[in-house]
């Protein structure tokens, strides 16, 4: 009962934030002067439903007419795409977020706040971007092939196993051990982990900056961009290759990647809340003193986590230029994603369950205003909605102790902590 | 390493101080005077950016909020100003107004800021990383709601401020380029350094904000109102932050961009973190980022000389990483040394307690 209590509570809180956001969000919708529900209703239409939905209930469950028998049939909305569906979109955009996401809890969880998932997140980035190209033009070299194409198809496919896995694996490499100096600096000398990684962000974006538009510029493109990433690298999009003919991914690029996040979830769930490693870890969060009486090394569980952390966001830098981007161009590195995964963090309150949940309502959320833009409003809408959810989240604590005080003015508790007018003395 | 440093912090200090006034002596002859007048504008944003975030440090709150603030401060600046239908031959609202009005609006947000932190507890970092992600959504959404255009907001209503030039110093060969013709803001902020310092270091309010950033407890138990302090202090550090950004707006290019700030007011931070939280560090360290990033563009410009201009601005960025190691291993260091020396101190008490009760010998057994 307990128990029950506790899931629905957990569970309740982020609603009622994310209606409180969207109920202030509308003042705003309606200062644009547009119709909040009727917006709404596009915002969360275009983000998480198919292209013909134009209801909030057609989120849910869809009628379609048969076009041969006339006959309408029901559907459950998530499965009907056959004009293309949202949520293939929304995936997408959600993979590195849960891996930043994820990044981010495992470092809170060690009682580190870093949020250096932006730095680490680029690096990973433009090593898979550089990697891309360069490490399968070597391959080529080495066995002196002029052109890619005549490539016999033993070594293509041997290629294309394990090139990805090579590229994924020095990202998360490169990322692990930029997050890990941040971590170093604090354990071995105090130095405040927020801090530390807000600059190692700025420097990573100012040198990834630098890279593409110096060693690595492909061309004299009007915006700064490396050369596409070899065929062999790239994690080829589901529809592009067994699902071509399924209309519900419009054209989303959603591959392997998603699954990696997925797994990613998994493993961390297990490495975190059933080894011992991730129990010290845990502990070194609950407190750090308690941690070292009974025999943790707190120092390093926490470059651990910080290990584990940066892994995490290089790898997701490097899912989204192999699976998606397939090239670095100038701008990517400012889009923020590190940031993002943090703030998911923080609404999914370290569960890794709620981050899969939260990543794809954000970047629902995120998709739905982009398209909402062809209408009267701005697609900023949705970057406020979410401040304002995740603003409306934060103040949970002063929310259940407003509850409390209510509750105790209601019905007064008969406690002994209260105070009894005449003092009960036997002398 | 560590015992050296913490023997030698003052020597260390010095030298490090010296050493970066002569480099900047010397940039200040080598480079032209366009580039050193440039490089002062650049670092504008950054004195009043970081005396905005050195003032909430110091009083105990790590305010990362002050890139929103600065975007606030530099739309509000020009929204003031803009009037669309203003006839050619009518004379355009003073900028002036728009930089108070920046000002104003940074106050209110860094007061609204202190109350959600303060009253309702929300997490700090969670509420500046909201705040910033709410502004810079919010700035465009409004500009393109309320005023139907799309990136950039521009009229000719909207006035730079005029530069001043200094009747007397103008005339003076290097010093009448390096010390006249900014504009209002860049005097002020060099005004706000030196009053800020006043206020930390000479006054009561001062005391009271660095006693509460020290040791909020201890402030609390002498009768200082803790709250009360760190709300002014974040409502000073907003304005402060607001009329940093109104600088960017009104200052430069008279004209307000998409997330203009690009990222600046997280450097003031870094400033802010490199001057150790004191305001007069703080504006040399200003007019060292300041400089990195016009020296940036200028090699950008010059074709003789291959610098990528990232590079140069990341360097500004690896000496704030190089200070804070160096800060923190002098605190380290100073510990040390405290331990060694009381233990030192510690143990000759207690070999004299030991020869004053054995008489001289040592206790071997019999």
């Amino acid at each position: 009962m307990k128990r029950l209590q506790g899931a629905l509570e957990n569970v309740s809180i982020p609603i009622l934030a994310t209606l409180l956001g969207l109920l202030v969000g509308s003042i705003f919708v309606g200062a644009a002067g547009v119709q909040p529900i009727e917006a709404y209703t596009r915002l969360f239409c275009e983000g998480f439903g198919s292209t013909d939905c134009d209801s909030f209930s057609d989120l849910i469950i869809v009628d379609i007419e048969d076009e041969d028998t006339g006959e309408i049939v029901r559907y459950f909305a998530p499965f009907y795409g056959d004009k293309g569906h949202s949520l293939g979109l929304g995936l997408e955009r959600a993979t590195p977020l849960i891996l930043t996401a994820l990044a981010a809890t495992v470092a809170f969880k060690a009682g580190m706040f870093s949020i250096g998932m932006d730095g680490q997140f680029a690096l990973g980035a433009v090593v898979a971007a550089f990697l891309g190209y360069w490490l399968p033009q070597q391959v080529y070299g080495v066995f002196g092939i002029e052109d890619p194409d005549t490539a016999g198809r033993v070594l293509f496919w041997a290629m294309r196993l394990t090139i990805p896995i090579i590229i994924m694996a020095l990202a998360a490499f490169v990322g692990a051990w930029y997050s890990w100096i941040a971590g170093y600096l604090k354990v071995k000398l105090n130095v405040n982990e927020l801090i530390s990684t807000i600059i190692l962000n700025a420097i990573a974006v100012q040198f990834v900056t630098y890279l593409l538009n110096g060693p690595l510029r492909a061309d004299m493109n009007n915006v700064a961009r490396t050369e596409r990433i070899d065929d062999t690298a790239w994690l080829i999009p589901f529809n592009r290759t067994f699902l071509s003919d399924v209309n519900w991914f419009n054209g989303a690029r959603l591959g392997i990647g998603l699954f990696i996040a997925l797994l990613a979830g998994v493993l961390l769930w297990y490495y975190m809340w059933r080894s011992t490693r991730g129990y010290e870890q845990r502990m070194t969060q609950g407190s750090k003193l308690f941690a070292r009486f009974g025999g943790i090394s707190t120092d390093r569980a926490i470059l651990r986590a910080m290990l584990i952390s940066g892994a995490l966001s290089g790898l997701a830098g490097s899912i989204q230029i192999l699976g998606v981007e397939r090239r670095m161009v100038d701008g990517f590195v400012l889009s923020g994603t590190g940031f993002d995964g943090v703030l998911i963090a923080v609404l999914a309150r370290e569960s890794i369950v709620a981050i899969y949940f939260i990543a794809l309502l954000y970047s629902g959320l995120q998709l739905g205003s982009i398209n909402l833009q062809f209408g009267d409003i701005p697609r900023q809408l949705g970057g406020m909605i979410i401040a304002l959810i995740i603003l409306f989240t934060a103040m949970e604590s002063y929310f259940r102790e407003l509850i409390t005080r209510v509750r105790v003015r209601l019905m007064p508790p008969a406690s002994p902590s209260t105070p009894q007018e005449n003092p009960a003395g036997g002398d | 390493m560590l015992e050296w440093i913490a023997r030698y912090q003052r020597p260390l200090q010095i030298g490090g101080t010296t050493l970066g006034i002569i480099l900047l002596l010397v940039l200040i002859t080598v480079l032209p005077p366009s580039v050193i007048q440039s490089s002062i504008r650049f670092s504008t944003p950054f004195i009043l950016g970081s005396l905005a975030a050195l003032l909430a440090s110091r009083a105990g709150v790590l305010n990362l909020a002050i890139e929103g603030k600065m975007l606030l401060g530099a739309f509000i600046a020009v929204i003031v100003l803009y009037r669309p239908d203003l006839p050619p031959e009518a004379t355009p609202v003073n900028p002036l107004w728009g930089v108070l009005a920046a000002g104003i609006a940074g106050g209110v947000l860094g007061f609204i800021f202190a109350v959600l932190y303060l009253q309702i507890r929300i997490n700090l970092i969670v509420l500046a990383l909201a705040l910033n992600l709410f502004v810079a959504n919010a700035t465009v959404f409004f500009m393109r709601v309320r005023f139907d255009v799309f990136g950039t907001l521009a009229d000719p209503s909207i006035t730079g401020l005029p530069t001043i030039t200094i009747p007397l110093i103008q005339d003076i060969p290097v010093v009448g380029t390096v010390f006249s013709g900014y504009n209002f803001i860049v005097y002020l902020s060099w005004l706000m350094v030196a009053v800020i310092w006043a206020v930390m270091y000479r006054t009561r309010f001062g005391r009271h904000i660095r006693a509460v950033g020290e040791n909020k407890e201890a402030a609390e138990s002498v009768g200082i109102n803790v709250t009360q302090v760190q709300i002014f202090a974040l409502t000073l550090s907003g304005m402060l932050a607001g009329v940093a950004g109104s600088f960017l707006s009104l200052g430069v290019l008279s004209q307000f961009l998409e997330n203009m700030t690009a990222g600046r007011g997280w450097i003031a931070l870094t400033v802010a973190i490199f001057a150790i939280n004191r305001p007069i560090p703080a504006f040399f360290t200003s007019l060292f980022f300041g400089l990195a990033e016009s020296v940036g563009l200028y090699v950008d410009r010059v074709e003789a000389i291959t610098l990528p201009p990232n590079l140069v601005q990341m360097f500004p960025q690896v000496a704030t990483l190089g200070a804070l190691v160096l800060v923190a291993l002098r605190i380290r260091g100073s510990e040390v040394l405290r331990r060694r020396t009381f233990a030192r101190d510690f143990g000759k008490q207690l070999d004299d307690l030991k020869n004053a009760v054995t008489g001289g010998k040592t206790a071997t057994g019999d």
